[in-house]
C-alpha cells in the first residue's frame, strides 16, 4: 500500500471520528470527578450538560441540549449513573437523570415530541398528532431507576426511585416509586417495598 | 523491534520477526483502508443528485448513482441505506427531497422506489424495506421478492425503533409512534401505534 493511501485513509478516519469525540470537562456545565465518555459519542450543547461523579457515558451515546424558546436547559445526569450504548437523550427545557440510574442500551429519553435532536425537518406531522415541539415537558428519572433497553420516555413523564422500566416499554405516564412497568404504553405490573428487596426477587 | 530483547535472538530468528511485524502492519492498515473506504460517505458527485445537505460519517450508501438528495437533508452517523439492485429490469430509484432528516443507525433495504416527501423526519433505529426475503422460497438468505414502492409523505414523523414493510404509503402530517410496525397505509394526518401499528385515539397520548 503507498504511503499516499495510508495518510488519506488515517484522514478519513479522522474526519469521520473528529465529530464524535465528546468535548473536555472545561466545557461542560458540570462535570464531576472520574466521570468517562467512551468514544465515538456525539455531545451537543455541553454548556447545558451537568454531569456528576462516576458517571460512565458509554460508546454511540447522543446527549443534545439545545436552547428552545423557553428557559435555557439544563440536562443533568446523577452521580453514578450509567448511560449505556446508543441511548439519545433530548433536552430542550429540563431533563433529570437521579443518581446511579442505569439507562440500557438504545433508550431513548426527550423532553420534546420530537424523535430527533436537530437539523432538517419542519415536522407538521406533529402538529397534526396534537403533539408539541415548541413546549418541553419536563422529564424526572428518579434516584436508581433502571431504564430497559429500547425503552422510550415520553415528555413530561416523572419516574419515581428505584423504579423498574422494563425493555422497550413506552412511557407515557407518570411511574410511582419502586414501580416495575411494561408494555407499550407502560403499565404498572408489580410493586414492592423496600424491605421485600427487588423485584426480581419475587 | 531492535529492542534488547529481540536482539538477544540468532538473526535469522529476528529476520523472521520483522518480517512478520511488517505483514501485521500491512494487514493493519489494509483494513483501516477498506473500513474508511466503505464508512465515509461518497462525495457529493457520486450521487444521481445531491444538494447543500450533510450525511454524517459512518455511513453506507450503496447505489449511489440511483440516490437523489435534496437541500437541507440531515443523515446521521451509521446509516445504512442499502439499494440494491437484484432484477435487471427494475432500477432502484430513491428520493429524498428537501429538509428531511434521517435519525443515526437507521437502515433501509431498498430495491424499487422509494420516496421521502419534504420536511419528514425519520427517527434513530428505524428500518425501512420495499422488498423481504420471501419466507415460503427454498434459498430464502438469497432470494428477493419483487420490491413494493414505499412513500414516506410530506412532513410525517416517524419515531424511533419503528419498522416500515414494503408497500406502505405514510400520508402527509402523519405520526408514527415508537416501536411500531407498519404493515399497512397510514392516512395523512393520523397518529398510529403498536405491532401492527393501528389508529389510535389522541386522548391516550400526553398533549
Amino acid at each position: 500500500m503507498l504511503k499516499r493511501d495510508q495518510l488519506r485513509a488515517m484522514h478519513s478516519a479522522h474526519q469521520a471520528m473528529a465529530a464524535l469525540v465528546a468535548p473536555p470537562p472545561r466545557m461542560w456545565g458540570s462535570y464531576g470527578d472520574g466521570s468517562w465518555i467512551v468514544p465515538p459519542a456525539r455531545i451537543d450543547g455541553p454548556e447545558y450538560i451537568h454531569v456528576g461523579a462516576g458517571v460512565v457515558i458509554h460508546e454511540h451515546v447522543w446527549l443534545t441540549a439545545a436552547a428552545g424558546p423557553g428557559p435555557t436547559p439544563s440536562l443533568r445526569i446523577g452521580d453514578g449513573a450509567s448511560i449505556n450504548r446508543f441511548v439519545n437523550i433530548v433536552c430542550f427545557e429540563s431533563v433529570t437523570i437521579g443518581k446511579d440510574v442505569l439507562v440500557a442500551d438504545g433508550a431513548y429519553i426527550s423532553d420534546v415530541d420530537y424523535p430527533a435532536g436537530r437539523g432538517g425537518g419542519e415536522g407538521a406531522g406533529l402538529a397534526a398528532a396534537g403533539l408539541d415541539l415548541v413546549h418541553p415537558r419536563p422529564v424526572v428519572v428518579g434516584d436508581g431507576v433502571f431504564v430497559g433497553a429500547g425503552a422510550i420516555i415520553k415528555p413530561g413523564v416523572t419516574i419515581g426511585e428505584f423504579s423498574y422500566i422494563s425493555a422497550g416499554s413506552i412511557v407515557t405516564e407518570d411511574v410511582a416509586e419502586r414501580t416495575l412497568v411494561a408494555g407499550a404504553p407502560a403499565r404498572a405490573m408489580r410493586r414492592w417495598d423496600p424491605a421485600e428487596g427487588s423485584p426480581t426477587d419475587s | 523491534m531492535g529492542t534488547g530483547l529481540d536482539a538477544a535472538l540468532p538473526v535469522r530468528r529476528r529476520q523472521r520477526n520483522l518480517w512478520h511485524w511488517q505483514a501485521d502492519k500491512r494487514r493493519e492498515w489494509q483494513m483501516a483502508w477498506a473500513t474508511a473506504q466503505v464508512l465515509t460517505p461518497p462525495p457529493a458527485s457520486a450521487y444521481g443528485a445531491f444538494g447543500e445537505s450533510r450525511v454524517t460519517a459512518p455511513a453506507r450508501i450503496g447505489q449511489k448513482h440511483c440516490v437523489h438528495i435534496g437541500d437541507g437533508v440531515f443523515i446521521d452517523e451509521g446509516v445504512w441505506l442499502s439499494v440494491v439492485r437484484p432484477f435487471d429490469d427494475i432500477t432502484p430509484r430513491v428520493v429524498i427531497e428537501d429538509n428531511v432528516r434521517i435519525g443515526r443507525f437507521c437502515a433501509f433495504g431498498i430495491a424499487g422506489d422509494f420516496t421521502i416527501a419534504r420536511g419528514a423526519v425519520i427517527g434513530d433505529f428505524t428500518m425501512v424495506v420495499d422488498t423481504i426475503h420471501p419466507p415460503e422460497a427454498e434459498d430464502r438468505l438469497h432470494a428477493v421478492a419483487r420490491p413494493q414502492p414505499v412513500h414516506i409523505g410530506e412532513g410525517a414523523v416517524i419515531a424511533t425503533h419503528v419498522v416500515i414493510l414494503p408497500g406502505v404509503t405514510i400520508g402527509a402530517g402523519a405520526y408514527v409512534e415508537h416501536h411500531s410496525v407498519v404493515g399497512k397505509d397510514v392516512a395523512p394526518g393520523d397518529y398510529v401505534a403498536g405491532y401492527p401499528a393501528r389508529r389510535r385515539s389522541l386522548a391516550k397520548t400526553p398533549a
